[in-house]
């Protein structure tokens, strides 16, 4: 093989000094200054999270937003009081809003996180050793993944019971083989990579060498699949309690909302119209960032 | 002087299309200690292959490897393991040989963690010694491989190799990836090394020039079998086998190629390769 | 004696959103004879392949050039598509093809652009040129796939694809470095015997000064996008003038044993080529004095065909 012939412009194979080393700071600042789709993406996700959070404090409404029901002020239009309106049991649409970003963020962040805390180390294992394990695996998620993954969610659900946790525990158990056969490919591959080969010569035990070599360079494609997933598993919550598996009333839930809504849509449209934006620009801002996340985590930060 | 490495009747063959394709085919060569045995032959000859079952990276399917007097196909993983600790390896691409997200200074410390109990500041110590035995400075410690030329970063690779100050070095293509200049570098630092620690080297390379400068003992290999083999200098100034002579002849900066050399037409095969 | 290819004061300038980045070529002058192989050697970022590309007229994205290049008797236009006097054959045989195609079929294409000819003749004229070209039964190797062919055999098979232009020259981009050593030397001999049947005058980029000796009439050694020495070949390698020629002569191991070191030179390539003052050299050389950090050396003649870009070339 000889040196690269180097076609773009070289970037500067000098010593320290020479190539100015990017701080992960400055370059979330250049790469959101430049993709604006990035940065509508953030900010996005940025209000999602302060709902979440301070929900309870912003919120004009709080109890209605818990449920609380005020039958003097049914189907009211959006007005000056209740911004968005208020549903058929007078609650205010907007608190009931800011109160469900709470459960949805966090029940998608704790099914991804399980998914993903399930998946990876047996992808990771099965990829790089390969053999019967590997086999197994491969059948295992194929069994899985032959389900519609709603269908599996509404199996479970059926069985524990319709709750927002055990839809979570139901997700979970639908998402992991994605998070498994993600890594497995990329195991895989990385097995053959020549600081692989250098580790083995090397006599590291093999789980450091998976640990150390394999899922660490496999972070990216796992980040950003998690990323977008955090948004389809807000849609997946919803879709549940929509078909009355998720959330019980009266607690505040985007999809239920919209399943509540969905009788009066012709005439009191808010009641489920402004929930459903809620997942669509939810999901909207995870996408959006989880797409510009693969240029951010590159370590190779210097561009042509 | 003992041997260092011996394989005796190494074969290896994989399956292929329902067929098995012999890359190594009964080699049998011992590794004096001390000295620098080198191993060419083009692409295909299997030499790489043979470096690989040296060092049990991959199990040969017939043969037996011998190192310090251990066989290493009788060994246990753990005992592997171990014995990994007196063997180094430089490979050929150096950027792609240290992982893309460690630091320089923790690529080296990776051998010294597995196989020593340095820690903190002797750890430290020990991996800056090692940077400055191979002419890059203490204060690369922190960089990523991206942020190093090809030259640096093959350094770096043999400073790991040499981390736990093993007995053998396997350097498979050390230099081909390099420019001239940068080569030449390498290759001082290789000499120099070997010449101070008396370290036993296993060369690989197609490179002709670079295996004559290098070694002391000298095989030549062809689809799998070790055509020729012997002192070096004997090997390169007064070839046996026809393959050599034609090695020798086709090595680049001999001269301007006579229009009557018949180039001998190749034959068409599948799957073939050169 | 006619120049197939005519080079003055190439620069080429890589921008960022309209701001200057690089110049990795920097004010190159080359000449190719109709006839002649002209070496282009040089180390890795000093710029070579790009001249190659320059001569073409298809430079990366982001890429501007100034400076005249000539054809013959026709200065280069600016175009994404290369010029058909002009012909290159790349490094990598094995990913210069598509793999979904038969060899015959992207040939065809390429004739197809070239030649108002009929399908049967084009057949024809293909494979007349794969036989041309050294390959035994070209009819076979028309119907194959490129994985079902062997490295120099598909290096063969560009090479015919670019006499299918009717090239004026011919530039082969380190056309051996995939290749074994003993097909390399086959199609270094092949060439050889191509331009001096056909005339066309060739342009061979490699960073092999083996290869260079071997098969060159003249070479040019690049260095930090410069021409810094040229002349015939076993002059300049016999008796090298600049100091990097010298330099990267003394650091080969041909011939040499141990015991012996290898002039290896120090330091390495200046990164940043636009802030550079003075000879690019002057922080490796060991003949540096004042003056070469402040003027820039203009090649100047030595002799016959021969010139250095050094002040020191007096005195050394």
């Amino acid at each position: 093989m000889s040196p690269t012939t180097q076609i773009s412009a070289p970037t500067g194979s000098g010593p320290a000094g020479e190539q100015a080393t990017l701080k992960p700071i400055k370059l979330l600042k250049q790469t959101l200054g430049r993709d604006r789709l990035a940065a509508v993406g953030a900010m996005i996700i940025v209000l999602v999270v302060i709902l979440a959070v301070f929900g309870q404090w912003l919120a004009p409404f709080p109890d209605q937003g818990m449920g609380a029901t005020n039958a003097s002020a049914r189907n009211l239009a959006p007005n000056v009081l209740n911004w968005l309106g208020t549903d058929q049991l007078g609650r205010d649409v907007l608190s009931r809003i800011i109160m469900g970003a709470n459960p949805a963020l966090t029940i998608s962040a704790v099914v991804v996180a399980a998914a993903a805390l399930i998946g990876i180390p047996l992808g990771a294992v099965a990829g790089y050793r390969g053999g019967w394990l590997d086999e197994a695996l491969m059948r295992v998620t194929e069994i899985f993944q032959a389900f519609p993954p709603l269908l599996l969610a509404m199996v479970t659900v059926a069985i524990l019971g319709p709750s927002l946790t055990n839809a979570g525990i139901a997700l979970a158990i639908s998402w992991w083989p994605w998070y498994a056969r993600l890594v497995r490919a990329e195991a895989k591959s990385l097995r053959e990579r020549s600081y692989v080969e250098a580790a083995r010569a090397m006599g590291i035990p093999q789980l450091l060498i998976i640990s150390r070599h394999v899922l660490r360079n496999c972070m990216t494609p796992i980040l950003v699949q998690a990323t977008v997933d955090i948004g389809t598993v807000i849609l997946a919550a919803g879709s549940l309690a929509f078909i009355g598996l998720g959330t019980q009333p009266p607690l505040p839930d985007w999809g239920l909302m919209v399943a509540e809504g969905r009788g009066l849509i012709f005439s009191s449209w808010w009641i489920a119209t402004f929930p459903g934006l809620a997942i669509f620009l939810a999901v909207l801002g995870f996408n959006l960032l989880g797409d510009s996340l693969r240029d951010l985590l590159d370590p190779r930060q210097v561009k042509r | 002087m003992t041997n260092v490495l011996t394989l005796e009747k190494i074969v290896k063959t994989f399956p292929h299309h329902r067929r098995v394709f012999t890359a190594v085919d009964d080699v049998s060569l011992s590794i004096k200690e001390g000295t620098v045995y080198g191993l060419v032959g083009e692409s295909g000859s299997g030499k790489s292959t043979l470096a690989r079952c040296a060092m049990q990276l991959m199990r040969p399917t017939s043969g037996r490897a011998i190192f310090e007097g251990h066989d290493l196909g009788k060994l246990g993983p753990k005992a592997l393991r171990t014995i990994r600790s007196r063997m180094g390896i430089v490979l050929q691409n150096p950027v792609a040989s240290l992982n893309p997200r460690m630091t320089i200074g923790a690529s080296v410390a990776e051998p010294l963690l597995a196989h020593t109990a340095l820690k903190g500041q002797a750890l430290q110590t020990r991996i800056n010694n090692l940077l400055d035995e191979v002419g890059l400075g203490a204060g690369h410690a922190h960089r990523l491989p991206h942020q190093l030329s090809g030259g640096q970063c093959q350094r770096v690779g043999i400073a790991r190799a040499l981390a736990t100050s093993p007995r053998l070095l396997i350097l498979d293509e050390p230099t081909s990836a390099l420019d001239v200049s940068v080569q030449a570098q390498i290759l001082n630092l290789l000499q120099d090394l070997q010449q101070q620690k008396g370290l036993t080297y296993l060369l690989i390379s197609h490179d002709l020039d670079v295996v004559r400068y290098l070694s002391d003992e000298v095989a030549v290999m062809k689809t799998g079998k070790i055509v020729e083999s012997g002192p070096a200098e004997r090997i390169f100034t007064d070839p046996q086998h026809d393959y050599t002579r034609r090695l020798l002849e086709a090595a680049p900066g001999r001269g301007r190629p006579e229009l009557a050399d018949s180039h001998a037409l190749p034959t068409l095969t599948t799957q073939g390769s050169d | 004696m006619t120049h197939v290819l005519s080079i003055r004061d190439l620069n080429v300038e890589f921008t960022d959103r309209g701001k200057l980045t690089n110049r990795p070529v920097r004010g190159i002058d080359l000449d190719v004879s109709a006839g002649e192989i002209l070496g282009l050697v040089g180390e890795t970022g000093c710029g070579k392949s790009l001249t190659g590309l320059a001569a073409l007229g298809i430079l990366p994205r982001g890429a501007r050039r100034t400076g005249q290049v000539t054809i013959g008797n026709d200065p280069l236009q600016d175009s994404s598509e290369p010029g058909g006097s002009v012909a290159i054959v790349f490094q990598n045989p094995g990913t210069a093809f598509n793999p979904v195609f038969t060899l015959g079929r992207q040939l065809s294409d390429v004739l197809a652009r070239h030649r108002q000819i009929s399908r049967a003749e084009g057949k024809a004229e293909i494979i007349r040129h794969l036989s041309l070209v050294g390959l035994p039964d070209p009819e076979r190797v028309y119907r194959s796939y490129p994985h079902q062919l062997s490295g120099g055999m598909l290096q063969r098979a560009m090479i015919a694809m670019a006499l299918l232009r009717q090239p004026r020259l011919l530039i082969l981009d380190e056309p051996t470095t995939a290749l074994d050593v003993t097909v390399a030397r086959q199609i270094l001999v092949l060439i050889d015997e191509l331009r001096h049947k056909f005339g066309f005058g060739v342009l061979l980029i490699s960073h092999n000064l083996g290869i260079i000796r071997d098969v060159c009439d003249r070479v040019a050694v690049l260095y930090a996008g410069r021409v810094i020495e040229t002349g015939p070949v076993e002059a300049v390698m016999n008796n090298p003038r600049h100091p990097y020629t010298r330099g990267l002569l003394g650091a080969l191991p041909a011939g040499r044993t141990h015991g012996q070191r290898l002039n290896a030179i120090s330091g390495t390539v200046p990164g940043n080529l636009l802030s550079l003052t003075g000879c690019a050299f002057r922080n490796r050389c060991s003949h540096a004095v004042t003056d070469c950090s402040l003027t820039d050396p203009l090649l100047t003649e030595t002799g016959p065909h021969q010139a250095v870009a050094c002040l020191q070339e007096g005195e050394l």
